[in-house]
């Protein structure tokens, strides 16, 4: 008598697959969900730990006005792949290096702006703006 | 007597155009207004007015002695780039009437009269270095660029003063001003009229003249020969003396580095190539990039410059010691820098000795200061502008000649084109995670900028009389026997130091007055 017949082990694959699929699709809904509904003010606090990586955040802070208030500002961050992964990253090394792609990647692709004459990425205003609001 | 060739002035174009010329056997009268050594007086005859960014002097700025203006020059050596000959400048005016194929055999002779090795500008020619010697890899839009520097630097009246009297058909005469073309029939020079500051007068005849005695002194000599004679020769477009071009130069912007830096092949003053010509890196935005964004050329240095106050101090004093221990050594093994005193250089030495004593241990224990920021200087092309130009004024100088006037004012094209050139170079930079960049102030007078001390243009060059005021051949427009020998004639200036090119076109010139000269 066979224990597993072959059709009994591709479904349970196939099922096993389909569970983690579902699990982690749900997880990074609910991620998103609640980034969503995240509040700048909690954005800010999580991305001040990043500011590191962003090159003379006080001074473009007190210099870039063309973002709005910080709902927008967020919505602007948000709408950028791996800056919606920072945010919703528990470690802050990770969040540290997901700016940083981000800011790498906005030069990349020449998404730039000159904020008191630097050279500086649009996520790099972003961040500093929205962080000096709270932080 | 009659020489087969009269050429007026003693500075690189016309050292190397008389020597060029006579090995072939041509005889030549080579004229210079100074001597082999610099005179105050004869100095003085390079007065004249400056407008727009004025901020020098036109008697500083060149040097009317036995090897002309490589008496105080940086040496330094590159050609010009292919975009330079291909495109037109962004203000419509005509662009070279030949390709950049066309000087490259005259490039690599011009390397042997400058002696700074093979014709080769590849990125890899220095000795010894490795990718890492670079900030970056060579990528779409930016270059990294060497350029050679001609070793002394290279002085043309000491470096071909032997050469100059062994040849049995050159005449050089020295004290020997220029004060006007004599003219033979409608078209014909036949020769040019030559005063001394000591009253004595006479002409010199020649079946060929050339004037080789810079952008403003050429187009002053044909301004006064077309006003003694009624003429207007090389002026059918009123292009006379007009788009007068330099290298504006300024303060890009700094980049500010991401990480503490060790020397870089772009400040190391150490490489050499293989054949042992010293070198600098710098960079360059490709062809490519200046097509695609419609940028005029520019090319950048890279210096390091601390931002710490005391520091910079420092690394300055510390230069001043090693450069007056250097020139000490020179002098002790009897080959002295000229105007070298030994009590200047040990003072200069003693007084900056605890700075340079600093500084070496850095350099020895640490490997060098470590830069974490670097001043991007720019030399920029400037357009071919119609109202930069040379004119005459009323006032006179010793010799009674009109003193000349130069308007210069580097335009908006050429700040834009900074502007978002330096802009790039941050977006490069930043995307390779090298640092940012901080763009000067471009909102200064001349948005900051200064001369190159580089004087070009004014006789420019096109097939068309309308469009330039020579030939292709360097021969002036309506004349039979009148040529050009230097920068003057350049219809766009591109961004490379213009003397390796000023020699390529004296080179072609003198190939082409070989086989012109007897049928003249």
């Amino acid at each position: 008598m066979r224990l597993l017949s072959r059709r009994a082990l591709l479904w349970g694959t196939v099922g096993t697959l389909g569970a983690v699929t579902a699990l982690g699709a749900g997880s990074l809904v609910a991620c998103n969900r609640r980034l969503a509904e995240a509040d700048p003010r909690e954005a800010a606090v999580r991305l001040a730990e990043a500011l590191p990586e962003v090159f003379a955040p006080r001074r473009l802070a007190a210099h870039w006005h063309e973002g709005g208030q910080p709902e927008a500002l967020l919505q602007a961050l948000q709408s950028r792949p791996a800056m919606r992964r920072a945010l919703a990253a528990d470690c802050p090394a990770s969040r540290r290096a997901l700016v940083r792609a981000e800011i790498a990647a906005d030069f990349a692709a020449g998404d730039i702006c000159i904020v008191d004459r630097l050279v500086v990425s649009r996520t790099e205003a972003l961040v500093a703006s929205l962080c000096r609001r709270y932080v | 007597m009659i020489y087969d060739v009269v050429i007026a002035g003693a500075g690189p174009a016309g050292i190397t155009l008389a020597l060029e010329l006579s090995r072939a056997g041509l005889r030549i009268a080579l004229l210079e207004s100074g001597g082999e050594a610099f005179d105050p007086d004869t100095q003085a005859l390079y007065d004249g007015e400056v407008t727009g960014n004025d901020a020098f002097d036109l008697t500083a700025i060149r040097l009317r002695m036995l090897g002309g203006t490589t008496n105080h020059w940086g040496g330094h050596c590159l050609p010009m780039d292919e975009i330079d000959f291909r495109r037109r400048p962004l203000n419509g005016m005509s662009g070279w009437p030949f390709d950049r194929a066309t000087l490259l055999p005259y490039y690599a002779r011009a390397h042997d009269w400058l002696r700074i090795g093979p014709f080769d500008y590849g990125r890899d020619i220095g000795a010894g270095l490795r990718e890492r010697d670079f900030l970056l890899p060579n990528e779409a839009r930016l270059e990294t660029v060497p350029l050679r520097l001609a070793r002394g630097p290279l002085r043309f009246g000491d470096a071909y003063g032997e050469a100059l009297a062994g040849a049995s058909n050159i005449d050089l005469q020295l004290h020997s001003n220029v004060t006007g073309l004599a003219l033979d029939g409608d078209d014909r020079m036949a020769g040019v009229e030559v005063a001394g500051l000591d009253g004595s007068r006479r002409r010199i005849e020649g079946r060929a003249v050339v004037l080789a005695c810079g952008a403003v002194e050429t187009a002053r000599q044909i301004m006064l020969a077309n006003a003694a004679h009624g003429r207007s020769f090389g002026d059918a477009g009123g292009l006379l003396g007009g788009c007068y071009m330099d290298h504006p130069t300024a303060g890009a912007g700094f980049l500010h580095l991401a990480e503490p830096t060790p020397v870089k092949a772009y400040w190391n003053f150490g490489v050499e190539s293989a054949e042992g010509t010293p070198l600098r890196y710098l960079w360059r935005l490709s062809d490519a990039a200046l097509e695609a964004e419609g940028l005029v050329n520019a090319q950048f240095f890279l210096i390091p410059l601390s931002d710490d106050s005391a520091e910079r101090a420092r690394e300055r004093e510390a230069r001043r010691a090693d450069r007056a221990l250097r020139s000490i050594a020179k002098w002790a093994t009897g080959r002295p820098d000229r105007g070298f005193q030994l009590s200047q250089a040990y003072c200069d030495f003693i007084t900056n000795a605890d700075s340079f004593a600093a500084q070496t241990w850095t350099d020895t224990v640490h490997g060098g200061t470590r830069a974490r920021r670097l001043l991007l200087k720019f030399e920029s092309e400037e357009l071919p502008e119609p109202s930069n130009r040379v004119t005459l004024t009323d006032r006179r100088d010793a010799l009674g000649l009109p003193l000349p006037a130069l308007h210069w004012v580097p335009g908006a094209t050429e700040r834009d084109s900074m502007i978002r050139s330096a802009t790039l170079i941050g977006q490069i930079a930043g995307a390779a995670g090298l640092g940012r960049m901080e763009l000067e102030d471009y909102d200064r007078p001349f948005w900051g900028t200064t001369t190159s001390w580089h004087q070009l243009g004014t006789t420019r060059m096109a097939a068309n009389p309308r469009e330039g005021v020579v030939d292709p051949d360097c021969r002036v427009h309506g004349t039979r026997n009148l040529y050009v020998a230097s920068g003057a004639v350049m219809p766009t200036n591109g961004r490379a130091n213009p003397t390796l090119t000023i020699l390529a076109l004296t080179i072609r010139l003198a190939d082409h007055l070989k086989a012109e000269v007897p049928a003249l």
